[in-house]
């Protein structure tokens, strides 16, 4: 953490509006990241990281600064998005939207790009199979790149919950690649192509 | 065929000593199933270690500070309404309490009775006291009331203003704060 956003911690925990919209500013892409892979859809994610700042604002005065802000952040941001998911229960992702909104290739290659959108959408897909905690942590795994520790301190979970979790989540990530339809296609194409 | 450790050693390559990388090499070497499921893997782990962070639309933090004040007054309502519900719970609890307690001690009919004197008694000492008012009222000239309304009007003001200006000088405070940091 930066020597300015010790300063703005400390500001915003003296009641600091100021301060604190300095930490929106600065944290604003990993809460929305988190959101958008957790819900899957653009307002839902913005409605879910603004809530998650407000949450974080009212309860400054509870965190402790020994921890990593981000994970702090990050955490509120998790459980918010779990609670939201599983009052829900019907999965709602929007697949379309979730790959449409990913950074564009700088140098996308025509005949890779339909493969790439395809690779994108079937990931976004699976990845919107997992159950909710499950998700967020691969989202904090590979989007965050935190270790087991982390994710643990975020989810409140034990390192040993986290890493039978995130092996499982791994294991149905490949296992629902294997059988999603465009690998079957590929499959099929390739089992019924000419052998000349 | 025994697919374990292998299974459970796919999905943690990074952990592995050279021994176990190398005995789950020759596994997957003989076993199509599990080698299907390496590749499958391989390939999620590539998409997502090659997705980006998405990020808000433009004007984050500008819609954060523009919503700031409404979420905070609803947050006031809703203490507010907390509040009024806990009182408004107390009050009850403690006149139920109260009616149990006068009725274990006395019979309906006294408390009936005790009750319409109480009454009665209340209406006529607020009779009495607009009486004695109206004499009041009547023996004070009026320029007395506008300098005592007078009074009462810069009391009010006063009160407001010490209340208020604290309020403002607290939220300029981490603006000069920012700067000074600038």
């Amino acid at each position: 953490m930066s020597f300015a956003e010790t300063d703005w911690l400390r500001q915003a925990q003296h009641h600091d509006e100021e301060a604190f919209t300095h930490l929106v500013e600065t944290y604003q892409t990993p809460v929305y990241n988190l959101c958008y892979r957790m819900l899957g859809n653009a307002q839902e994610a913005e409605d879910a990281a603004q809530e998650t700042f407000w949450r974080a604002y009212q309860a400054i005065n509870r965190y402790d600064p020994s921890r990593p802000f981000g994970t702090w952040l990050l955490s509120i941001a998790a459980h918010y998005c779990i609670d939201q998911q599983r009052r829900k229960r019907v999965p709602t992702l929007d697949v379309d939207l979730m790959t449409d909104m990913d950074a564009p290739d700088p140098a996308p290659q025509p005949e890779n790009v339909l493969g790439q959108q395809q690779d994108k959408e079937a990931i976004a897909r699976v990845l919107a199979s997992l159950n909710e905690q499950d998700r967020a942590i691969i989202v904090l795994r590979y989007w965050q790149e935190y270790s087991e520790e982390e994710i643990g301190q975020a989810l409140s979970l034990s390192v040993s919950a986290v890493k039978s979790r995130l092996h499982r989540a791994r294991r149905q990530l490949a296992q629902l690649w294997l059988d999603s339809p465009q690998q079957v296609a590929l499959e099929r194409n390739h089992h019924e192509s000419p052998a000349f | 065929m025994n697919h374990q450790p292998f299974e459970t050693w796919m999905f943690e390559m990074d952990q592995l000593d050279p021994t176990q990388a190398a005995a789950l090499n020759a596994h997957l070497a003989e076993c199509p199933e599990c080698r299907r499921l390496m590749e499958s893997w391989q390939a999620v782990e590539y998409q997502l270690k090659a997705a980006r962070q998405v990020s808000p639309a433009p004007g984050f933090t500008a819609r954060w500070q523009a919503n700031l004040p409404l979420r905070q007054q609803q947050e006031q309502l809703q203490q507010a309404r907390q509040w009024l519900w806990g009182l408004g719970s107390t009050a009850l609890v403690i006149a139920f309490a109260l009616i149990v307690y006068l009725l274990s001690t006395q019979s309906p009919v006294t408390l009936f009775v005790n009750l319409v004197e109480f009454i009665n008694g209340a209406a006529i000492f607020l009779a009495q006291t607009q009486s004695i008012l109206k004499i009041i009222f009547d023996i004070v000239p009026s320029v007395v009331w506008i300098i005592l309304g007078a009074v009462l009007l810069v009391g009010l003001v006063g009160a407001n203003l010490a209340w208020v200006l604290p309020q403002l000088h607290d939220r300029n405070k981490g603006v000069a704060k920012n700067e000074n940091f600038a």
